[in-house]
């Protein structure tokens, strides 16, 4: 069966949206993260006691060895920009003044990464390996993953 | 024989822990908006409504007469035949008295959502819809409303309607009977 559409006037939409509201809470290991990064300003990552991984962000247990991690390590200020991608509308699809450019940031001997907008740099600049520091958003009264920044280090 | 009492671990948290800040939390309202393509039978249904004229569809080979309409006979599997218009009158199949709002918020007088078996329909087939005119108490309601009741539709004016279920506004019990 198919339906020819002639008089496209007369498509039939119902628009509609979800009522959805959550609060996201950061566990225990990410708790400790983010207490770190407001007080501190530096990222930590969890030990394992066992293998010795180091694990960002955080996290409880040792994926491999399934044993409960309880210390934390500052990580090493400069990390390398393992993959990136360039904005050019905000979520609401409205264009951005200018592009931002989010990208994936690892740390040498650190298992995991985290994103951050990059700033200080053309996104026509920006590449894979490029050396960044954390640039942190500061005096936000809730830390979270939208205060991570980097700037080109 | 296993044992049962493994002591879960955890933090356990209260709402005032996250007003407090004692526990971070993030918070978020994402925007999910969406239309979906009401697609032939309901399209065409949606502008029968605007129409003021309630419409189902007919299976030559089992007979039935559906609506909500759609294109396809589920039981005789095959592409279903004509379109038919109904009154706008039936029966209560089934109703609730509710006097709480969808948002969960109190209401001072009930709104009544009931099943209405649309009269015309092979077997009886239903929409979901609300009773008016059935009174503001719970007594009220259930002297004026019974499983089998029947009940008229109250359209909008025809220069308010949308193509929406809306369009009706409420059925109400028919009167003399």
């Amino acid at each position: 069966m198919r339906e020819y559409l002639t008089q496209t006037a007369q498509l039939r939409q119902v628009p509609s949206e979800w009522g959805v509201y959550y609060r996201y809470t950061y566990g225990v290991a990410g708790e400790r993260f983010f207490r770190e990064l407001r007080d501190h300003g530096h990222l930590v990552a969890s030990v394992c006691p066992k293998c010795g991984r180091r694990f960002l962000p955080p996290s409880l247990y040792c994926e491999d060895c399934f044993v409960e991690m309880t210390e934390y390590q500052p990580v090493p200020g400069v990390g390398t920009v393992q993959t990136f991608t360039v904005l050019h509308e905000s979520l609401d699809e409205s264009p951005l003044p200018e592009p931002l450019v989010v990208a994936f940031v690892q740390f040498e001997g650190v298992h995991g990464g985290l994103l951050g907008t990059l700033r200080g740099v053309r996104p026509d600049q920006v590449r894979i390996g490029l050396p960044v520091k954390l640039a942190l958003r500061t005096g936000q009264p809730t830390p979270s993953a939208a205060d991570i920044g980097w700037v080109p280090a | 024989m296993s044992t049962m009492n493994t002591e879960l671990r955890g933090t356990s948290l209260r709402e005032d822990d996250l007003r407090t800040g004692r526990a971070l939390a993030t918070e978020w309202i994402p925007k999910t908006v969406y239309r979906f393509d009401a697609g032939i039978a309901i399209g065409q249904f949606l502008a029968g409504l605007k129409a003021g004229r309630l419409l189902g569809r007919k299976c030559h080979a089992c007979g039935r007469i559906v609506i909500p309409p759609r294109m396809f006979c589920e039981l005789c599997f095959r592409r279903n035949d004509e379109w038919v218009e109904l009154k706008s009158t039936g029966r209560v199949n089934t109703f609730s008295v509710s006097f709480v709002n969808t948002d969960a918020s109190r209401r001072q007088t009930p709104q009544v959502p009931a099943v209405i078996d649309i009269d015309g329909t092979q077997p009886s087939m239903g929409i979901l819809h609300v009773l008016g005119e059935v009174g503001d108490t719970l007594e009220a309601v259930l002297r004026n409303v019974q499983i089998g009741t029947p009940v008229e539709a109250v359209w909008k004016p025809a220069e308010q309607r949308e193509g929406a279920i809306t369009d009706i506004l409420y059925f109400r019990p028919m009167g003399g009977r």
